[in-house]
């Protein structure tokens, strides 16, 4: 089991967080990760065979957060207003941004369509590669840039509009 | 930092054209105590990317069968108080009607004989000797009349 886990160590934490970010919510984010690590248990046998496991892993954790988002739906009919906000995690001595500012744009990447937000997390958020991006959401490479331009025109243009409006 | 380099840096990011390595510049450079006031605006969002890099998976990762085993137990014990619900229904049930076919049972007569045709006979006797009584008191009851019959004579 340790040595098992030890496969997605290296990358749990971006699990973790892409899932938080699809599904928005710490509870079902961990539900997740959790449910990736048993399917790839199940996997074990052939996890030679998988040529880039974090990608893979990545795959599942996207799939399951929309299988997890469509319950969600299904649930309730206002996802965004079932947004919690995520501040686990953020350690006090690196709360150099303003809770309100935080959740500002928090909301605003929430509120991007459903690709442009797993770009803007993969790449901002993660530092993954246009390539690596591509792999993990299967889409092709011209889309992840498309979706990466528009993703922080948009971005860009709230921030400059919260501070001529300046912050309230 | 070179600020022409970082303007240009700048542009290319919010464009989406930016490398992986100057995106790091950008990062350092926000993270820094020298960002000109036209940058300060986008201070903000670099520091979001910041704060949510530090979010760590912080939960104990379980295999089946493995550490899930306390979870596991409180999920079947909830189950189970819905079976033993059912069960203690059905018991509940099953000795109510247990008790009603017991007095069923008190209320029907038994059974004397053990032979039909015996039975048959006994049956017969017994209804021969109430026939006899009744024709009896018939026979005096007429004769009874008979005597009155007489008496209105004499009224």
């Amino acid at each position: 089991m340790d040595q098992f886990g030890e496969l997605i160590k290296p990358f749990k934490d971006k699990m973790f967080r892409f899932a938080l970010r699809m599904v928005g919510s710490t509870d079902e984010a961990e539900d997740v990760v959790q449910e990736v690590f048993i399917k790839l248990w199940k996997k074990r046998d052939y996890i030679d065979q998988i040529k880039n496991l974090e990608a893979w892993c990545m795959q599942l954790t996207r799939n399951m957060s929309i299988d997890k988002l469509r319950s969600k739906h299904r649930r309730t009919e206002d996802i965004d207003g079932h947004y919690e906000l995520q501040d686990k995690g953020r350690n006090p001595e690196e709360k150099t941004i303003s809770s309100d500012i935080y959740t500002k744009i928090q909301t605003m990447i929430q509120a991007l369509p459903e690709k442009q937000k797993m770009v803007i997390q993969l790449r901002d958020i993660e530092g993954y590669s246009y390539q690596e991006i591509a792999d993990a959401l299967e889409l092709p490479l011209n889309q992840v840039k498309v979706n990466l331009f528009r993703a922080r025109n948009t971005i860009k243009a709230k921030i400059l509009k919260l501070k001529v409006n300046g912050p309230k | 930092m070179d600020q022409s380099n970082i303007n240009n840096i700048i542009d290319k990011f919010w464009l989406g054209e930016s490398t992986l390595e100057e995106e790091a510049i950008l990062r350092a450079y926000f993270n820094s105590d020298t960002i000109e006031s036209i940058h300060q605006p986008f201070q903000a969002y670099f520091n979001f990317i910041k704060s949510e890099r530090n979010i760590q998976f912080d939960k104990e990762l379980s295999l089946p069968g493995t550490t899930v085993q306390p979870a596991a137990k409180i999920i079947k014990l909830r189950s189970m108080r819905k079976w033993i619900g059912v069960a203690a229904s059905i018991l509940i049930l099953v000795g109510f009607f247990w008790i009603l076919n017991l007095q069923d049972n008190k209320t029907t007569q038994l059974d004397t004989y053990e032979n039909p045709e015996l039975a048959l006979e006994q049956a017969k006797e017994a209804l021969f000797f109430l026939s006899n009584k009744m024709d009896k008191s018939a026979q005096s009851t007429a004769e009874q009349i008979k005597q009155l019959e007489k008496l209105s004579i004499f009224n």
